[in-house]
């Protein structure tokens, strides 16, 4: 801490009268702390992970059904349809958003994800919602004969299908949009489905029938033993897993016994380490280029991954050395995005994305190299580790106010098919991390004799020209040269 | 040209302490002038002040906390909610903003002004640069980083709002750090012209996407202010000097101007005479006329239109604003959310049901609406995605669509389902506590707090008659502006609305 030049003490007895309450004797304990998840089989064969949270206003319960991501273009409708795809389903929708029961619907890596959130008291109501929209089954209102609504109206699909393909086409005036799909079909290969451009898998859309959506959902509710139930509430457990018994009944949830489902494993992706040649798209509709640049990074259950976390908290947002570098040193951008996604068959990656003037693009590029060298050759300073600790002690704290960022705590977890770790886990991991840790893990990301990168650019045809005619650029090649020779 | 470096007045029997505001103030801005605001430390109490603070007003929040309202001795307002959270937000709101800037467009509403355009938001940046104890570039984000707080500032056209979030145990210090960037920024040429630098690329960034531009436009045509305003011109921000931040910070950052709230687990003895520390030491004064604020220019019956042409754009925006309540005026505010939620919330809002899914032919991909009250008046605004061609219809069905909403029948229908939607969203967004500070210290900044402590009754005191009544005066479809925004090789179109309600 720097002094403070030339300030006073402040005497707090002169002139000023403190009303200030007491703190309530509730408050001079620590937030009360999430119990232990507690992992069971239920009545139909899904694992239930039930979490009590005392101090919680709100309850979640999350429903992960394994739909696998090959299924592009076809699973891509079947949120939107859960919600909205009969005129039934809108009412349900509608009748319980009055309750302040939120429903929705999207995809978490390989599952299918319902999340579903409301005040406590409505735990009942919570689950009911969620059976309803999962199975197309209805007990609504209460002790009523149950119904079962179709899952898709003809009408309802066209739409869909309308919508999809004016949303793939307007997303192309988004000039990252044509820059991240060009280098998905570079980091996949051009045969994987994850480098299916939003045009093509929108293509694939408009050629299903609705026999074809309504089965592929249908045929994926048939594995419950694959798939995992999350509640996370002030609820005692036992209540918990109660709730959650009974409406496996109620709603004869994945009751055919015929396994119709063929299991579509994505391919494997090759991807050889080092520098790749960079991606260049030209963009003529903005003046402006951007930036993107992409490393395979460790997954959520990689041993590496708590120091990953660290190294991250380092590098990114207002405190973080990309920003300190990259805007506050040399005012290059205006700001930067990092992000990461973990995906078990096709790998981790951690991302960094810029917006940039032209003139600005190589020394942005070697800002942000100059950042991560920075990281690889030396141990982060103590005073960078304990600052990104607090960072991350902060970030837990607000995760802990709410059921569905405790969720979503341990959901890569869920869907990497691991334990999900308690918050004091986590912070006992991220605790233990050292510099040399960090270090390690920035040379395994960046180097690229261990690592893979891969920078993409999109900007004017002019500047991109002049781009490939730089040194910075034939050092690209000339790198991959070498890496083939 | 109104001086408003001139503007601050001491109060009757108000004495400053010398040296605070010294003018005029020295070319150079250099190291030199850390001395100046040191002084705002004493351990004598000022001429001015009152003798003891007054005792707190206190309610109890939405959420079931304990909230307490202080006014230090020199009219700073002070707010604390004590709830049982693992993070503290730390804010503090200033009753200014872009609007009492230099007009980028000369109005008879907006009198010409000292300052110039885009130096409320510039000044934001500054304050996070250089402060008098920490004279060093960047030495006070050092200190708050290492804590590992996050730090933000945000800059609107009525407010603007520094915040902290932070570890409970590290608030004594983070107290004084954010006093420190909020009531004695640094204003010095050379880091000054560094920041332009960033501003003029956030500039770039924001004003580049079409809907931004066709957002701009509109507050353009409804308050004769452009939205870009707040941004300010490049030549003004270019211009903007050192001594004009700094009286632009001595004439605003006054302390009956201001609120701070603290959210988290707090314990008001222990914060209080840290903050009448960081804040009760700035002298009161006042602006001659007020603060200003943003004007509604469209008057009963009149219909403006733009169109903005947008290489980017392979599809058409449609924009379409009127005029909405005021945040004063708390009754027409909840008929006026109610009434966005009857339109435009869920798949059964009626924009969904009759423009978007009951007019395939318009092509609508997307189609929202949102209400945005201020202090003298207010914007409810629809937004819409359509194809080249299609925009004239997608207004006319927009038009149709809410005057069907202004129904009794069509209200009577949903209102049990909505208000408890908005009592539940309300309590959802409060039940985070960066969220609630933030809602809750932007009210009490402008008087409007019964808004928030009595939005649950509020809400379930609403009858047919006042959305009716509401929804009537405001969303008339004989007084709009709409803005398209469309694809550059379309030939700019203007599909005018005769005046008068759509037949």
């Amino acid at each position: 801490m720097m002094p403070m030049n030339g300030v006073m003490p402040f005497n707090s007895a002169q002139g000023v009268q403190s009303f200030g309450l007491p703190l309530p004797s509730q408050f001079q304990s620590p937030l009360s702390q999430p119990g232990p998840h507690v992992a069971s089989r239920l009545m139909n064969n899904a694992t239930g992970y039930f979490q009590s949270v005392p101090h919680l206003k709100e309850s979640a319960v999350n429903i992960l059904i394994p739909m696998s991501p090959a299924l592009i273009g076809v699973r891509d409708l079947i949120p939107e349809m859960l919600l909205t795809g009969t005129q039934q389903k809108k009412q349900m929708v509608s009748n319980y958003q009055a309750k302040g029961i939120s429903i929705m619907p999207s995809f978490t890596g390989h599952y299918l994800n319902l999340t579903v959130t409301g005040p406590t008291g409505k735990e009942p109501e919570l689950v009911q919602a969620a059976f309803e929209i999962l199975t197309g089954k209805t007990t609504f209102p209460p002790n009523a004969a149950p119904t079962a609504t179709p899952f898709l109206e003809p009408g309802r699909l066209n739409m869909m299908k309308q919508d999809t393909a004016i949303s793939a086409r307007n997303m192309q005036s988004e000039p990252r949009v044509p820059l991240v799909d060009a280098m998905n079909k570079v980091l996949y290969g051009p045969n994987h489905p994850y480098a299916l451009d939003a045009l093509q898998a929108s293509s694939v859309t408009q050629r299903q029938p609705l026999e074809q959506f309504v089965n592929t959902y249908v045929q994926a509710l048939q594995y419950p033993e694959r798939s995992k139930i999350v509640v996370t509430s002030p609820l005692a457990v036992e209540q918990q897993q109660a709730l959650l018994n009974q409406a496996v009944q109620t709603f004869t949830w994945f009751a055919s016994p015929y396994r119709q489902s063929q299991q579509f494993a994505l391919p494997p992706v090759q991807q050889a380490p080092g520098i790749q040649n960079p991606v260049l798209v030209p963009n003529t509709s903005s003046q402006k280029a951007y930036i993107t640049q992409i490393w395979r990074a460790p997954g959520v259950t990689d041993p590496d991954y708590p120091a990953f976390c660290v190294m991250r908290q380092i590098l990114e947002n207002l405190s973080g050395r990309f920003f300190k570098e990259l805007r506050t040193n040399r005012g290059l951008v205006y700001g930067s995005q990092q992000a990461y996604s973990s995906d078990p068959q096709a790998g981790a990656y951690y991302s960094m994305n810029a917006e940039v003037e032209n003139p600005n693009i190589i020394p942005a590029l070697k800002g942000i190299q100059q950042v991560i060298q920075g990281l690889m050759q030396a141990p982060a300073p103590p005073i960078d580790m304990d600052m990104a600790k607090r960072k991350y002690d902060l970030w837990l704290g607000r995760a802990l106010e709410s059921p569905d960022a405790i969720y979503a705590l341990n959901e890569s977890m869920f869907t990497h098919e691991a334990q999900p770790l308690h918050p004091d886990d986590l912070k006992r991991r991220i605790a233990a991390v050292t510099p040399a840790d960090v270090q390690r893990v920035a040379n395994r990301i960046f180097n690229p004799a261990y690592g893979s990168e891969l920078t993409g650019l999109t900007a004017p045809p002019e500047v991109l020209t002049q781009f490939t005619q730089t040194p910075y650029y034939r050092a690209f090649r000339d790198f991959n040269q070498r890496m083939m020779s | 040209m109104v001086d408003l470096g001139l503007a601050w007045q001491p109060q009757q029997n108000m004495v400053f302490q010398p040296g605070l505001m010294p003018l005029p103030l020295p070319a150079d801005f250099g190291l030199a002038n850390t001395v100046r605001p040191t002084q705002t430390y004493s351990n004598v109490l000022p001429a001015w002040s009152q003798p003891q603070m007054p005792p707190p007003t206190t309610f109890t929040s939405p959420s079931g906390y304990p909230v307490q309202i202080y006014t230090l001795r020199n009219g700073h307002r002070v707010v604390i909610e004590q709830r049982p959270t693992d993070v503290v937000s730390l804010r503090t709101f200033i009753n200014t903003g872009s609007v009492i800037e230099n007009p980028i467009k000369k109005s008879p509403y907006y009198q010409a002004s000292y300052f110039p355009s885009g130096i409320s938001h510039l000044d934001e940046h500054c304050h996070f640069l250089t402060t008098v104890n920490y004279p060093q570039k960047n030495a006070w984000s050092y200190v708050v980083e290492k804590l590992g707080a996050d730090y933000n500032a945000t800059t609107d056209r009525e407010v603007i709002q520094h915040e902290i979030a932070c570890n409970p145990k590290d608030l004594p210090q983070i107290i004084g750090m954010h006093g420190e960037s909020v009531m004695r920024p640094f204003y010095r040429q050379s880091d000054i012209t560094q920041e332009k630098t960033n501003v003029l690329n956030e500039m770039s960034q924001r004003t580049t996407p079409p809907d931004a531009k066709v957002w701009n436009k509109m507050q353009e045509l409804l308050f004769d202010r452009p939205g870009f305003q707040t941004l300010g011109t490049q030549e003004d921000v270019k211009g903007t000097t050192a001594e004009q931040l700094y009286r632009f910070h001595q004439t605003y950052y006054t302390p009956t101007n201001m609120v701070t709230v603290l959210s988290g687990k707090v314990d008001p003895a222990q914060v209080l005479p840290l903050l009448e520390k960081e804040f009760g030491y700035n002298p009161p004064r006042v602006q001659p006329g007020g603060v200003p604020s943003i004007q509604m220019t469209l008057r009963p019956g009149e219909i403006r239109h733009a169109t903005v042409s947008d290489p980017q754009l392979n599809h058409s925006i449609v924009n379409i604003g009127f005029p909405a309540p005021a945040k004063g005026s708390i009754k027409e505010r909840v008929a006026m959310e109610f009434f966005a939620h009857l339109l435009g919330t869920g798949p059964l809002g009626l924009f969904e049901a009759n423009v978007r899914e009951g007019r395939p032919d318009l092509q609508i991909t997307s189609i929202g609406c949102g209400y945005q009250p201020l202090k003298a008046t207010g914007e409810f605004d629809v937004m819409l995605e359509t194809q080249p061609g299609k925009e004239r219809e997608a207004l006319i069905a927009v038009l149709q669509t809410i005057q069907m909403g202004a129904q009794p029948q069509v209200i009577q229908a949903r209102m049990g389902q909505i208000k408890e939607l908005m009592i539940q969203d309300f309590l959802k967004a409060i039940s985070r506590t960066e969220s609630a500070s933030g809602i809750m210290g932007e009210e009490i900044l402008h008087n409007s707090l019964p808004f928030f402590q009595n939005y649950v009754n509020l809400v379930q005191s609403l009858s047919v008659q006042d959305i009716l009544q509401t929804a009537q005066k405001y969303a008339n479809p004989s007084t709009y502006a709409v803005v398209f925004g469309v694809p550059a090789q379309q030939a700019p179109q203007m599909p005018m609305m005769p005046g008068g309600p759509v037949q």
